[in-house]
């Protein structure tokens, strides 16, 4: 009895193999690019050219604008399924370095095209843009749209405020010379505490906000609020705990992502910083 | 009761068939060649040969709370594959061979370490294993925090995954691990009568004629083998090499000759089982060791009940 | 020839040894039991002889060749060495446990063949644990695990049998027991066997010679009656009991009285 059912089984075997590579011939006739969106600064850009309809694919963080939500979502930013992506069958792959690299990596050895996004200031992110313009057959939308993000920032000037930007409470992370926001914020006028260093998320010490004395606090993460960071033992004595001013109130996306949305984000931190009494528009 | 473990090779085919044919890609053969394929190899790969190791380790060790971790190896791969990642642009393909090299490095502090007198003994390897093994993790960490590489990026890499692509060169590189893998598991299994017997006690061993040292060593350097390469190309993963001989023993009985054969394909079929849950039930890809800990983790508990 | 010949052994756990240019001759067919207080020595010299244990100086001769320079397998058969008590962590069973005697006499990769499972069997029943063979080795007493235990050493065929404080888990009935078959063994099939005992009665019984150690040296070793005397006895346990003759068999029967 044994015997018998073990040699059918086999035999359905190899005959269920037969029949799933047969099955495995996919045809589909291409109308238009396939674009699939690793990043969300980029979905906000390809959205922004008003190229939406060639998004098949984007990332469970892409929540900007809402019809970004609706897009199918092939996985997180750090791991996204290669397989969901794969089955899209895109044209290009939008990526960022260095946290992509293998997703980068495993593309080009499925020989899959990808557009690497790596905007280290302004003048970069808005000459990608051009370029993503120009892969997505909206070069003119991409020349105006940078076109207009440059003048707006241009027209944003900053008093010279010492400034310290909190990217994570624990461990305490703050923005160094190297990331985008601090290269826009310096250039515009405010003073980052810690545009003296290097890195770009660089990991501080409580000790270094003290010495260097910042005027404003600026959250940009959703685990603390004004009142906690009042409270916290050490910063009693700094300049901003003691004016109270600590900003909490801009959506941190508007500020760390490269994307258009930035010049909302300094128009906001310009308003609230203009309020603010004792500085000068 | 079944008795015979080849019989196991039947549920592992069909396990193999639905890792080929589920996924949210469809059914499509560049997809199933490209993609799950290899992961279905590495599946078999890693699953079989860690459950193996882990029951060989059970046995020789006289612990059962033994898995091919225990030894060391692995925290000295995942160092290895810390170190690669502090320089930021190394290629991902070049991380397999870097960690395997500091898995050999970490199997030579634990033999060194582990002499006594110019003698090898079980307590003293575990002891060194574990020594070794908070060396490694603690340097890992150490060039984790210096590293230009985010964090996610190296944690995901080193809890274990299956979703390694191949290149034609790392392809060749892996099957032939894999074909050297199998010989060295066949030479282990030769040694399983002296395994029955070693985990009866080691004096019992001896008298009975069984060079109990020679074979610690061996058994001892071939598992780290194994364990480096299994470690080298998906990471550390959880709980198989601990749990699956036990459920093996309580389907074979306790002889090595039918445990050993049976945890490979047991092995092998819940760790593919455990990536397609990983890989089709959730919008993000679960971490592998996640899912296995959570099989694992109720299967212990039952077991404990029993005791 | 001697069956076990000791030369000049040295021996110590720590920096002090506790055997000495230790030397003792064993004949073939001899039954040895040796007695002595805790720490004499008896299981470090039964560990040395079965090849567990290795002297800093001197050697082991069996059968006129050095213990070490046999191959493992050839040592496993010819000495069978049971330990005091065993604990085993996965729950063979018993016949597995007896099956694991008959290793020495297979290769790599060779199975068990017909006259393993037979000369298995015959261990079992000269133990009297066949109706056993399928249990699992900690479902049964301790006792009967001693027995299991014995069957496998005796699959190893050995010509040298050591026992070291064989009866010492066992209640009388069982220890009887034992003691009768490895009488059997001794007298019928010529094992030599040597043993270590608390009990100088039940030592007496079987044995043919006893050796009386004490801190790793022979104060005597000759035939029952020549070694069971008081003057001997008190040396060296620091009591003095009285010693008389067995009613039923011509041996020393030691007497024990709380007050002198």
């Amino acid at each position: 009895m044994g015997q018998l059912s073990k040699k059918t089984f086999l035999f359905c075997s190899f005959i269920g193999l037969l029949l799933l590579l047969f099955c495995a011939r996919g045809t589909k006739k291409k109308l238009s690019l396939r674009v699939v969106s690793l990043v969300p600064s980029i979905t906000e850009v390809i959205f922004a050219l008003g190229k939406e309809s060639l998004l098949v694919g984007n990332t469970i963080y892409c929540d900007y604008p809402e019809g970004a939500k609706k897009i199918y979502k092939v996985g997180d930013f750090i791991n996204p399924s290669l397989e969901k992506i794969v089955a899209l069958r895109p044209d290009i792959v939008f990526l960022t370095l260095p946290a992509q690299k293998i997703i980068q990596e495993k593309l080009n050895t499925l020989k899959i095209k990808t557009f690497v996004s790596q905007p280290k200031d302004f003048e970069t992110m808005l000459d990608e843009i051009k370029e993503i313009g120009r892969q997505l057959g909206a070069e003119k939308r991409a020349c105006s749209l940078s076109h207009f993000l440059q003048e707006a920032k241009e027209k944003i000037r900053f008093p010279p405020i010492k400034v310290y930007i909190e990217i994570s409470p624990q461990p305490i992370i703050s923005i160094g010379k190297k990331s985008f926001l601090s290269d826009i914020l310096e250039k515009q006028g405010l003073k980052n505490i810690f545009s003296d260093i290097e890195e770009e998320y660089p990991i501080i010490r409580i000790e270094d906000i003290i010495k260097r004395d910042p005027e404003v606090v600026l959250i940009l993460h959703p685990l603390s609020r004004k009142e906690e960071v009042k409270k916290r033992l050490g910063l009693e004595k700094v300049k901003a705990v003691q004016s109270g001013q600590i900003i909490d109130e801009i959506n941190p996306d508007l500020l760390l992502r490269p994307g258009p949305r930035i010049i909302e984000g300094l128009k906001m931190l310009h308003s609230i910083l203009s309020s603010k009494p004792g500085h000068e528009k | 009761m079944r008795n015979n473990p080849s019989l196991l090779l039947f549920p592992l085919i069909a396990i193999i068939f639905l890792s080929l044919s589920l996924g949210p890609g469809g059914v499509r053969g560049e997809i199933i060649f490209k993609i799950r394929l290899p992961r279905v190899l590495l599946g078999i790969f890693a699953g079989g040969v860690l459950s193996f190791v882990g029951g060989v380790l059970q046995g020789l060790l006289e612990n059962p709370l033994c898995d091919p971790y225990i030894l060391g190896i692995a925290s000295g791969a995942t160092f290895g594959v810390s170190l690669s990642l502090l320089f930021g642009h190394v290629s991902y393909f070049f991380i397999p061979p870097f960690a395997f090299a500091f898995s050999l490095l970490s199997l030579f502090f634990v033999y060194t370490l582990a002499q006594v007198s110019g003698r090898i003994q079980k307590l003293s390897l575990i002891l060194s294993g574990v020594l070794i093994s908070f060396l490694f993790s603690s340097l890992s960490i150490l060039a984790m925090t210096f590293s230009k590489q985010p964090l996610a990026q190296i944690i995901y890499l080193i809890m274990g995954n299956l979703s390694v692509l191949f290149s034609p060169l790392t392809l060749m590189s892996f099957l032939i691990v894999f074909i050297i893998s199998l010989i060295l598991l066949y030479f282990l299994f030769s040694y399983a009568q002296e395994l029955n017997i070693l985990s009866t006690g080691e004096e019992a061993a001896i008298s009975v004629g069984i060079d109990t040292e020679r074979l610690v060593r061996m058994v001892f350097i071939i598992s780290s083998l194994l364990t480096g390469f299994v470690v080298s190309f998906v990471g550390s993963i959880s709980f198989v090499g601990l749990v699956v001989p036990h459920i093996a023993r309580a389907l074979y009985g306790y002889d090595h000759r039918k445990i050993l054969p049976a945890s490979f394909l047991l092995g092998s079929s819940l760790l593919l089982i455990s990536d397609i849950f990983a890989r089709t039930t959730a919008p993000v890809e679960l971490p592998l060791s996640v899912v296995t800990a959570l099989f694992g983790v109720p299967f212990f508990f039952y077991r404990l009940r029993r005791l | 020839m001697d069956a076990i010949l000791l030369k000049e052994l040295s021996f110590g756990y720590t920096k002090e040894n506790l055997f000495q240019n230790f030397s003792l001759s064993i004949p073939e067919g001899d039954f040895l039991g040796i007695i002595g207080p805790n720490g004499s020595g008896k299981t470090t010299l039964l560990k040395l002889i079965a090849g567990l244990l290795k002297s800093t100086s001197g050697q082991v001769l069996v059968f006129g060749e050095d213990l070490f320079h046999r191959k493992p397998k050839e040592r496993g058969r010819l000495i069978g060495y049971m330990p005091q008590e065993s604990h085993f962590l996965w729950n063979f069973k018993v016949k597995e446990v007896v099956l694991m005697g008959r290793y020495p006499y297979h290769r790599r990769f060779e199975r068990e063949k017909r006259e393993d499972f037979e000369i298995a069997d015959l261990a079992m029943r000269l133990t009297n644990i066949i109706d056993l063979k399928d249990r699992g080795i900690n479902n049964i007493s301790t006792g009967e695990r001693q027995r299991a235990v014995l069957a496998r050493v005796l699959c190893q065929n050995p010509k040298i049998l050591l026992l070291d404080e064989v009866t010492s888990h066992l209640d009388i009935g069982q220890a009887i027991e034992i003691l009768r078959i490895l009488r059997h063994l001794n007298t019928t099939y010529k094992i030599t066997c040597l043993f270590s005992s608390h009990d100088i009665n039940l030592a007496a019984m079987v044995a043919k010679r006893i050796l009386l150690l004490a801190k790793g040296q022979v104060i005597a070793c000759d035939r029952p009656d020549k070694v069971i005397l008081p003057e001997l006895l008190e040396k060296v346990y620091s009591i003095r009991p009285l010693i008389t003759t067995h009613p039923k068999l011509n041996i020393p029967w030691v007497i024990l009285n709380l007050r002198e």
